[in-house]
């Protein structure tokens, strides 16, 4: 049976990831930060350590020869520079340093963020990761997901959906017409099962999202019909949102709102799904099919 | 055998053909890929680098601080942009363009060594006029942990030329003052050693072309290498690949030899480092 | 019996390119800087705090009258260069002149003629043309690798203007014109040099933000039959110095020279030239300086500039880079700005 090094790997992707890797035959290395209050079920395997630390990745790297890279620090709180540098940037060539040593690829999870011309803190360190991963070598494959939902108490989306549900008037950062394409989170394990693999998929870049581009404003109204209410928002203009969303940074540990979120919110997303398509055809689940199945109902109301 | 990371502007460096300028170009204008580059490099085992501040740099070394402890070697000052500060504004508003750059603080100590060296500075004083633009800048780039301090090559050439040994001994004399290590960048190694005499231990490190084919070294490789074995520890070595002829990490081997404190990479071979290590 | 007293120069006009010919004549063996004229009030202690050791004048005639110069090398804005040869010619010197030489050819050809009258060497400060990489792509040239030359393709490009700019440089009747004049005619200097007399040209030129033209296409038609295209900028991104490329072929290969290798490309080999790719690089060439003036103002080719002025003085041999090459840059020059006015290919007589 194949070892899997996986970071990150009890976030909210890789609570889902984890069991289908099993159930995939491999055996899943986790690399967590401290001991988990419940131990990992056969045969997942559990190892302390410091994602950023090259003698702690070494040997966790002992006979296993691929890394599934989702350790982050993202934007979902207040992201310090200097935390965000050294976990996004810094597990980069950490990681780039042992997978040499022992030989193995990596399959790194990043965002769509890094096409975002100014993005905040996260897409920067992310896509400096990024070029980092690309320029090292190693056997790399990287795949950038649009917003990612469906089951689970976690994520930026399972946050808007409370927030749909809970808010009588649900706010939107500027006129709300960017446009992503939401993945089912189902669908991105598929496509990183299906990474993991093809070895000869290395060197390559994958947009990963889901089969219906929507605009932002569209994905609350789905959210709001999933949960059996009516959708009204309020569009704050750009530079309202983003004062609020400074002020709250500062005082508040896990702001609901962030100035990357802000500027996440300018843009469309890139997500060009022609590579993906091209080279793996995954069956990608409708945006109103992916709702139902992440369980909102109108007990969400 | 230490290695430091040259900043120096790709503006300034040879290319093979105007593509390849234009994308090392494009890529290391950016500070992100500046931070990048710097972070590659502290990968690989370099632990210091060297860079003219322009803002680019500087946005970027100033994110780098935040995390990783990297020695940064300022070349001072910044040359292609006074010169062209110069012709478009004229002495003065060259000037006047850094001073207004500076901190009130630095505006009053820069301002008060002015004028301590007024008279000079109104003739145009070769020294004077370096000193002042040199201390300026490091002035406005308080916030960085420089460690070491180095003349700008077209300044030092120059100085050489002339035999203006009193530059680099009030260039050494002040970087002292503010605590740091004093270094100078040239191709005229050996006329440096001639024109600085004993001086030459005031600077922590000379950094000189040394590449076994000789290539900029100047007047020539023997008399190059000679002085680098008689001086151990105080030269470090650049165009060691020979104008990218010869492949790192193989071309190490040669400076190395030679007693070398150290050798100075740029970003074209720190690629090429960063992808043959392992 | 060569004369081995180091031959007695002067330099006129202390501005940026008279500083570094009198840092350079201090620093080579075989001259000595013996005066600076230049009227500018304060110049004596500017250029003494450069440790420009020589006295410095206001005037030509009392220059030549105390230092007693064997050669000048004239810096002063291009406008006054046949002015000021005439001055000097007052005594026969040997002439230096920076460029381009004067800002038309009848002013060149007078410049030339004068130098001729006096029987004294002569030299253009086209100092890209004595880097060693040229000089070792027109030896290839020389010794036939590529056959019959046919066809050329250069470019030169700078960043230096993308604004508004003033000074004497940007004024055509003082400076002899924009980035042609002044930057593209190294690169023209060296097409010359390859190729031989200019015989027609056809060009056209833009201002994108200064008084005089900023960039330029010039096709141009050479005696032996070559013919090829330059592109000149000097409002281009990315090049702090000149960078320049001119790719030659022949009915035998094609030549890449570049700023320090050449690349070849021989249908057959030819001497110890293989057929198919090789390449020269900058390294691989002999290493002739004791000065390096710094790669940001030119490396080693002003040393190797000097040197070669130097020789011609004391054997009386003309150097490559003469007064004569330099009236067929002029040509050059002029051809593309009367072509570019009048929308017309120039005959060049």
């Amino acid at each position: 049976m194949t070892r899997v090094l996986v970071t990150g790997g009890t976030g909210f992707i890789g609570s889902a990831l984890v069991p289908r890797l099993v159930a995939s035959g491999y055996v899943p290395r986790l690399l967590v930060r401290s001991s988990p209050a419940v131990p990992a079920p056969a045969p997942i395997e559990v190892r302390i350590g410091d994602v950023t630390d090259v003698d702690t990745l070494r040997l966790a790297l002992e006979d296993v020869p691929a890394v599934i890279h989702m350790a982050a620090a993202t934007s979902a709180g207040r992201l310090d520079p200097a935390v965000a540098y050294r976990v996004n940037v810094g597990a980069a060539s950490a990681l780039v340093e042992a997978c040499r040593s022992a030989g193995a690829r990596l399959i790194v999870l990043s965002t769509q963020h890094v096409y975002l011309p100014a993005p905040g803190l996260y897409g920067r360190t992310k896509r400096m990761a990024d070029r980092i991963f690309l320029e090292s070598g190693v056997p790399v494959t990287i795949l950038r997901p649009s917003l990612v939902y469906g089951p689970g108490s976690r994520g930026v989306f399972v946050r808007l959906a409370t927030l749909v549900g809970k808010l009588p008037v649900i706010p939107v950062i500027g006129p709300g017409q960017w446009r992503m394409r939401p993945l089912f989170l189902d669908d991105l394990v598929d496509v990183i099962l299906a990474v993991l693999a093809r070895p000869e998929l290395a060197g390559r870049i994958y947009d990963v999202g889901g089969p219906d581009v929507v605009t932002y404003d569209e994905l609350l109204s789905a959210i709001c019909h999933a949960i059996g209410r009516r959708c009204r928002t309020v569009h704050l203009p750009l530079g309202v949102s983003f004062a609020l969303a400074w002020i709250l940074e500062r005082l508040l540990p896990t702001p609901p709102l962030t100035t990357d979120n802000v500027r996440g919110a300018v843009r469309d997303a890139q997500c060009d799904p022609r590579a993906l398509e091209r080279d793996l055809r995954p069956r990608l689940t409708p945006l109103i099919e992916g709702l139902s199945r992440s369980g909102l109902s109108p007990s969400h109301a | 055998m230490e290695l430091a990371l040259d900043l120096s502007p790709p503006e300034s460096k040879h290319y093979r053909n105007w593509n390849e300028r234009l994308r090392y170009v494009a890529r290391y204008s950016q500070p992100e890929e500046i931070h990048v580059a710097c972070e590659i490099a502290r990968a690989v085992g370099v632990t210091s680098v060297m860079a003219v501040l322009d803002r680019r740099t500087e946005v970027a070394l100033r994110e780098l601080q935040v995390w990783r402890d990297l020695s940064i070697w300022a070349v001072v000052p910044n040359m292609y942009a006074f010169i062209r500060d110069l012709t478009d504004r004229g002495l003065v508003g060259a000037a006047v363009a850094r001073f207004l750059r500076l901190r009130p603080a630095a505006m009053i100590a820069t301002g008060m060594n002015a004028l301590r060296e007024l008279g000079p500075l109104a003739r145009s004083d070769f020294s004077a006029g370096a000193l002042w633009l040199a201390q300026m800048e490091l002035a406005a780039v308080q916030q960085l942990h420089v460690r070491r301090v180095f003349l700008h090559p077209q300044l030092t050439e120059i100085a050489l030329a002339g035999r203006v040994s009193e530059l680099f001994r009030e260039f050494a004399r002040r970087v002292r003052a503010l605590g740091l290590e004093a270094g100078l960048v040239t191709h005229n190694p050996v006329l440096a050693a001639e024109v600085l005499g004993e001086e030459m231990n005031s600077f922590a490190a000379i950094v000189s072309p040394c590449n076994p084919k000789g290539y900029k070294m100047v007047p020539d490789r023997a008399t190059c290498e000679a002085l680098f074995r008689a001086q151990p520890g105080r030269f470090w070595g650049a165009e060691v690949t020979a104008g990218g002829h010869l492949r790192l990490p193989g071309a190490f081997a040669h400076p190395q030899t030679m007693g070398l404190a150290g050798t100075v990479i740029d970003p074209r071979g720190l690629q090429a480092l960063f992808a043959a290590t392992g | 019996m060569p004369d081995a007293r180091p031959l007695r120069c002067a330099v006129i006009g202390a501005g940026r390119m008279g500083m570094v010919h009198g840092h350079l004549l201090q620093v080579y063996p075989g001259t000595e800087l013996v005066g600076f004229v230049d009227p500018q009030r304060g110049a004596h202690e500017r250029l003494a705090s450069q440790g420009l050791r020589a006295p410095v004048f206001t005037g030509i005639p009392e220059m030549l009258a105390s230092a007693n110069p064997e050669a000048v090398f004239i810096c002063t804005p291009t406008h006054t260069h046949l002015a000021v040869t005439r001055e000097c010619l007052a005594r026969p010197l040997h002439l230096f002149m920076e460029k381009p030489v004067a800002t038309s050819v009848a002013d060149a050809d007078a410049i030339l003629a004068l130098a001729r009258e006096h029987r004294v060497m002569h030299a253009a400060g086209y100092v890209y043309a004595h880097l060693p990489i040229v000089d070792e792509a027109r030896r290839l040239l020389a010794e036939g690798v590529l056959g019959e030359v046919l066809r050329f393709s250069a470019h030169a490009y700078i960043s230096e203007v993308f604004g508004p700019k003033s000074g004497w440089f940007f004024q055509r009747e003082l400076s002899g014109g924009g980035v042609v004049a002044n930057m593209g005619s190294h690169v023209l200097f060296i097409l010359g040099w390859m190729f031989g007399r200019i015989r027609r040209v056809m060009a056209t030129t833009r201002s994108h933000a200064s008084n005089v033209e900023d960039s330029a296409h010039a096709l141009l038609w050479f005696d032996g039959g070559v013919t090829g295209m330059l592109d000149t900028s000097w409002s281009m991104p990315g090049a702090q110095m000149l960078d320049y490329g001119i790719t030659i072929d022949g009915r035998q290969g094609t030549l890449v020279l570049g700023r320090e290798q050449i690349l070849l490309h021989l249908l057959r080999p030819i001497g110890d030239h293989p057929e198919g790719w090789s390449e020269i690089h900058a390294s691989d060439l002999p290493a002739d300086t004791a000065f390096d003036i710094s790669p940001h103002i030119g490396g080693e080719s002003f040393y190797r500039q000097l040197r070669a002025f130097e020789t011609a003085c004391r054997t009386g041999q003309l150097p490559f880079c003469s007064l004569d090459e330099a009236a067929n840059t002029q040509r050059m020059i002029e051809g593309i700005y009367t072509s570019a006015a009048s929308g017309q290919p120039v005959e060049i007589g």
